[in-house]
């Protein structure tokens, strides 16, 4: 089969992402922005996703859901620069003999206000990926695709975190004005 | 009920659920209650900041740079995907395989098969993940720049 450049083929794949970026890349780019709380990360992340998809699809590989296939690429981008980071920044503390910042003991890195915030009203880590995915709406299925998680679970996953964040709105507990927007990123809650 | 209003309760829930609903005010106004909150929770919607063209260029840039095939990337697919050829499947396969002139989009499809059929799906999605890592920028960064 002919891939090579101007073949029907090859056209056809980059015509597909060209497609694909115009609808999805702002949504990935949103959540590997605020998964990895970095911007130049999440420009990593975009291009690192698309550049996949592009070599997957030229390899011959058909992709069931590539939003869902693009949030997971992008996912695990930023876990590994975050795992790279963390290891460098370990390394310079103990030579420098400073105290680190506060860590989440689930996640392994600094918790930010933010994030300390949905913490405070007992969001899991897991609990806030799930609502960040559903935000950008993706179906529970595509969810558990990029979290590794069964369907069931997401489901579980954001009805709780539903209940909890019901329960904070009602007690007061959080401090910003609007949740969503904390949640989501600066978009809309959709779950 | 979240998963309902989702519409990710699938259709023989779904419809066992609207039946209750029909008859349960408790769970009706359970249904309102959530709906209303999540509509309350969206305020705020805010349009994604992206530079489309810039974005593309870049993607663009590098399937160009893919393209060519001299790119650092496409040795290092290759050498990545036969390291993980010999250690699953042993030398004669990766022979086998791996011919004289064989692309590395091919040789990326052909490995994939392998890895599916042998690791399962999910196991393969890990390796073949492992072999793509990185090859979107021009180089080996952490080597060039010490």
């Amino acid at each position: 089969m002919d891939r090579g450049p101007g073949s029907p083929l090859t056209a056809g794949i980059e015509q597909e992402i060209v497609d694909l970026y115009e609808r999805e890349a702002g949504s990935v780019l949103r959540y590997a922005g605020a998964l990895a709380r970095n911007q130049e990360t999440a420009h990593d992340a975009l291009q690192e996703a698309f550049f996949r998809f592009f070599l997957c699809r030229s390899a011959g590989q058909q992709i069931q859901s590539p939003k869902g296939w693009l949030f997971r690429v992008a996912h695990n981008y930023v876990l590994d620069q975050k795992k790279a980071g963390s290891r460098n920044e370990v390394g310079v503390e103990s030579l420098r003999n400073v105290p680190s910042p506060a860590h989440h003991p689930e996640a392994g890195e600094p918790v930010s206000d933010l994030l300390q915030e949905l913490l405070e009203i007992g969001l899991s880590p897991r609990e806030i990926e799930c609502i960040r995915l559903r935000t950008e709406d993706l179906r529970y299925e595509e969810i558990a695709g990029v979290l590794g998680l069964q369907t069931g679970t997401v489901g579980a996953l954001l009805a709780r975190a539903h209940g909890k964040i019901r329960k904070a709105v009602r007690l007061g507990i959080h401090k910003n004005r609007d949740l969503a927007q904390t949640v989501a990123g600066g978009k809309r809650y959709a779950y | 009920m979240v998963a309902f209003c989702d519409a990710e309760t699938g259709a023989y829930r779904s419809r066992r659920i609207a039946r209750h609903l029909a008859n349960c005010e408790g769970c009706r106004e359970q249904l309102l209650r959530i709906e209303r909150e999540k509509e309350e929770l969206s305020a705020g919607a805010m349009a994604p900041a992206i530079d489309s063209l810039q974005g593309l260029a870049g993607v663009r840039s590098a399937i160009a740079a893919w393209r060519d095939g001299r790119s650092w990337a496409t040795s290092e697919l290759k050498n990545r995907l036969r390291w993980q050829l010999e250690t699953y499947f042993g030398s004669p396969a990766l022979l086998e395989v791996d011919r004289p002139g064989t692309q590395a989009e091919e040789l990326l499809g052909r490995t994939s098969e392998m890895l599916d059929v042998f690791l399962g799906p999910n196991a393969a999605e890990a390796v073949r993940d492992d072999c793509l890592s990185g090859l979107s920028f021009a180089g080996p960064a952490e080597e060039t720049c010490l």
